[in-house]
């Protein structure tokens, strides 16, 4: 087990070498900040002081051992735009993005399973088609369109929901928290209701397929033969066997959630990690850059090995990833 | 100057043309759930990056700070600088200038304001860490600050400078007592943001919101709202959703297709104001061979069409400025004359509006040696300002139908103006900002001199000696008659010469809920902030 999690570790900081590398390069040939940044009324020394202070008149792997340097004493850089520390700035927003994400997931989850196994144990009727129909729509809609569409609906038409923004924080443990109050919630719902959309619809549809799959089997028979209550027989039986997908996609889903919701971030205002990363690309603020994506890639692998255990817990078949897998099957059973 | 707001009103274009279909039926929603009466919500597209006044040289910042601290003058819409925390001024030679503050103005914290503390302004500006753009620039070349009584003080120069009341309308007056040692935190924080401005600090969320309240102590007409909240909206549907929805009272950045069905909105008003950016093509006119300039067939020339000033008025002849500002810009925006902006005073006076000519730019370039005209690829930004890749879509069209065979590429302004500064382009299409033409002309147009630093933002490396002649003296000549008789002579040389290709001039829109706020544009930046609302 240890040498597996200290291997994971070990990739995941090649990973981040090479991530960092390729930023400092692409974003070397993107362009030089100091023309995004540099006031109109500027002359040629402010110029130069500016491109002094941020170490940009360095040559580029000058720049890079000096990061390499720093990065190991835990210091990624202050952002050029805030003067802040870079990886702060992304802490920052973390929590923001997190509770949406972390609420798009459990609607999705919730939703999900629950019609998915709807749609699987009674596949002819009227209602399963209907979500069937109704999933294909959800993962065929751009974001940025059902967002819209939301805000049209639920803000402008009705006016029962805010259109945008984080509304009234709490703060636990300094951290502030809008899903604490009523008024953040309702901000919350809209956003959420958007990252959860597609993924209800990948959700439902994979629970469906592992459901119909599984319910034709001998031992789900057998267990209904043996006289279990249906609810046993679906929640047990049924469930446990077609979870290790869903787990999965719930893993890089929430991982892709917690990166990458830089459309809902925008549409509904939403100061998230998201907002701060297209903000920090438009301008080439390369400290801010590479500490979200350093944040990303150990999220990434964190989650992973997660989901990893949880296979683990779900079916005990499933060993470490370093031993013989025949061997691991038969010793389980 | 408005690079920024002009990203942000870009980056929503596309989800603000589906609200434009959407929302014109009549909503059931904006009832002012927004604001009780004395309080304003306004949404806007960009969002300071500290509340240190001296930090960041930007448009956003300084409309931002601007409520909560002043300038000691600043400038009106029509580009003419107004006396604020100063009323009066005046230059006792070249190098000296003279200026007597309102008496009787506080800080928030009730510290009075003394000659000295603009002594201490003009010293805190280089001492700023880290700054990605400073105030250096208009400090540069002050020598020294000296008090004369409690209200005047005298300000010497290192060389004349004839404008320099123009260089204090962003610098915003700090306090030796309150401010000395601060650091950009202490200010972000709210610690130090205690100006002596029409509203004071009342929490600030970066990247997120602003919050002020009324300063009742204020040296001017204290402001009517008791509270103003300032949310930061990048995306321009959202913010049009906010308002349509009644969470915010004025947004900032309404892009053009929303202009119109807004402005038929029983509830709403557009408040609107001529920009001071000039849109403008920078030709590659200086150098023998220049990049992206083929014949026809694509095979490189042995020498610049660029450079004959033929081909360069042929380009201007070959362009439909009306049509870019009717069809394109949906009204927002006016053709340009000229490469000075209208709110620019000291621009050329009565110049005819041109229209496209295409039989005389075919004449011109037959003239100058092409008649079967050449291949040319131009370049411009993507998400930069409102329909910025249409118009030189448009321009191109322009160019091809005189025989220039014109391709169009556009990029994303973080590698475009790195391309365009390394001198990578033969002709491109950026902006400038500014109400003052011999600023306009020194930063763009003016010979390049690494030396003196002049001509920093003349990416094509431009020079005229019948500019720079004529600019040079105005820009040390202090007769303002005779300055201005001299720009427009250089202005008028640029014009002829044909070395800058303007091509329109946009206006900047707000919108506001109209039984609530009445928004009065206080300059020619588009500035969004509370000083210029009142409530109605």
């Amino acid at each position: 087990m240890l040498p597996w999690v200290l291997r994971r570790s070990f990739q995941a900081g090649l990973v981040v070498l090479a991530m960092t590398l390729l930023v400092f390069a692409g974003l070397h040939v993107a362009g030089n900040p100091v023309d995004i940044l540099v006031p109109p009324d500027a002359d040629a020394a402010e110029r130069a002081r500016i491109a002094a202070v941020f170490g940009l008149d360095r040559p580029l792997w000058r720049q890079y051992l000096l990061f390499l340097e720093r990065a190991v004493q835990g210091d990624l850089g202050r952002s050029f735009i805030h003067n802040r520390p870079a990886l702060s700035l992304v802490f920052e927003r973390l929590p923001a993005t997190l509770e949406l994400s972390v609420l798009a997931l459990l609607l999705a989850a919730g939703f999900g399973i629950s019609l998915g196994l709807f749609a699987g144990l009674r596949p002819q009727t009227l209602p399963s088609r209907l979500i069937m129909a109704g999933s294909v729509v959800g993962l065929s809609l751009p974001t940025f369109w059902v967002g819209l569409m939301l805000v049209v609906a639920f803000s402008v038409r009705l006016g029962w929901l805010p259109s945008s923004g984080r509304g009234d924080t709490q703060a636990v443990l300094g951290v502030e928290w809008s899903f604490l109050t009523l008024d953040g919630l309702r901000h919350l719902a809209l956003p959420a209701a958007n990252l959860a959309l597609f993924k209800v619809a990948l959700i439902l549809r994979l629970t469906r397929a592992g459901v119909r799959e599984v319910v034709h089997l001998d031992y789900v028979r057998f267990a209904r033969a043996r006289g279990l209550a249906p609810s046993r027989v679906v929640g047990v039986h049924i469930l446990r066997a077609i979870m290790i997908p869903i787990v999965t996609v719930i893993g890089l889903e929430f991982c892709s959630t917690i990166a990458f919701s830089m459309v809902t971030e925008s549409i509904f205002a939403w100061p998230g990690m998201g907002r701060l990363m297209i903000e920090s690309i438009q301008v080439l603020d390369r400290p801010v850059i590479v500490a979200y994506l350093v944040a990303v890639v150990l999220l990434f692998v964190a989650v992973n090995l997660l989901a990893d255990l949880l296979y683990r817990l779900l079916d005990p078949r499933v060993g470490p990833a370093d031993a013989p897998a025949n061997a691991t099957a038969g010793g389980a059973r | 100057m408005d690079r920024r707001t002009f990203l942000g009103a870009m980056a929503g274009l596309v989800p603000a043309a589906a609200f434009a279909q959407t929302t014109t039926v009549p909503g059931t929603a904006l009832q002012g759930t927004a604001s009780s009466p004395r309080s304003l919500s306004i949404g806007a597209i960009s969002a300071p990056n500290s509340l240190d006044p001296h930090f960041y040289q930007s448009p956003t910042n300084n409309q931002t700070l601007r409520q909560i601290f002043d300038p000691l003058v600043t400038e009106d819409a029509e580009g003419r600088v107004r006396p604020l925390l100063a009323q009066s001024w005046r230059a006792v030679d070249e190098l000296t200038w003279e200026f007597k503050l309102r008496p009787g103005i506080r800080f928030h914290d009730g510290t009075p304001l003394t000659p000295d503390d603009i002594a201490f302004t003009v010293e805190r500006v280089p001492d700023v860490p880290n700054s990605p753009g400073s105030f250096v620039p208009y400090v540069r070349n002050i020598a020294a600050v000296e008090p004369i009584d409690a209200t005047t003080f005298r300000i010497r120069t290192k060389t004349p400078n004839p404008y320099l009341d123009r260089d204090f309308t962003n610098l915003y007056i700090l306090s030796r007592k309150i401010h000395t040692g601060a650091a950009t935190t202490d200010f972000t924080s709210g610690k130090l943001a205690v100006g002596t401005g029409a509203f004071r600090y009342a929490g600030f969320t970066v990247g997120q919101q602003i919050e002020l309240e009324r300063n009742p102590d204020f040296w001017g007409t204290p402001t009517g709202w008791n509270r103003v909240r300032t949310r930061f909206i990048p995306d321009a549907g959202a913010r049009v959703a906010g308002l349509l929805s009644g969470d915010l009272d004025l947004i900032d950045g309404v892009p053009v297709q929303d202009v119109a069905h807004l402005a038929a909105d029983p509830r709403l008003a557009i408040f609107s104001v001529a920009s001071a950016t000039s849109v403008y093509l920078f030709p590659d006119a200086s150098r023998d061979q220049s990049p992206f300039v083929t014949d026809r067939a694509g095979k490189p020339l042995d020498r610049n069409p660029l450079k004959d000033v033929r081909v360069r008025q042929a380009l201007s002849l070959a362009i439909d400025r009306k049509g870019i500002v009717e069809k394109l810009l949906l009204g927002q925006g006016t053709a340009a004359d000229q490469f000075a902006p209208p709110p620019a005073p000291d621009r050329l006076p009565g110049r005819p509006t041109p229209t496209a000519d295409p039989a005389r730019a075919r004449q011109l370039l037959a003239e100058a040696g092409y008649p079967d005209g050449f291949g040319l690829t131009i370049h411009g930004p993507s998400g930069f300002f409102t329909s910025d890749v249409a118009v030189l879509q448009a321009v191109a069209q322009g160019f091809s139908r005189i025989g220039v065979d014109t391709k169009v590429e556009t990029l994303p302004i973080a590698s475009f103006f790195s391309r365009a500064t390394n001198r990578e382009f033969a002709l491109f299409m950026t902006t400038y900002a500014t109400t003052n033409s011999a600023e306009l002309l020194r930063q763009v147009a003016l010979t390049k001199n690494p030396d003196t630093g002049a001509g920093p933002f003349n990416r094509q490396h431009y020079s005229n000696p019948k500019l720079d002649a004529p600019l040079l003296e105005a820009l040390r000549t202090f007769d303002g008659e005779r300055r201005v008789g001299l720009i427009r002579e250089a202005l008028a040389a640029l014009d002829e010469d044909a070395g800058i290709i303007p091509v329109f001039y946009p206006r900047f829109n707000w919108a506001g809920r109209k039984t609530h706020v009445r928004f009065i544009p206080g300059n020619a930046f588009g500035h969004t902030n509370a000083v210029f609302t009142e409530p109605v």
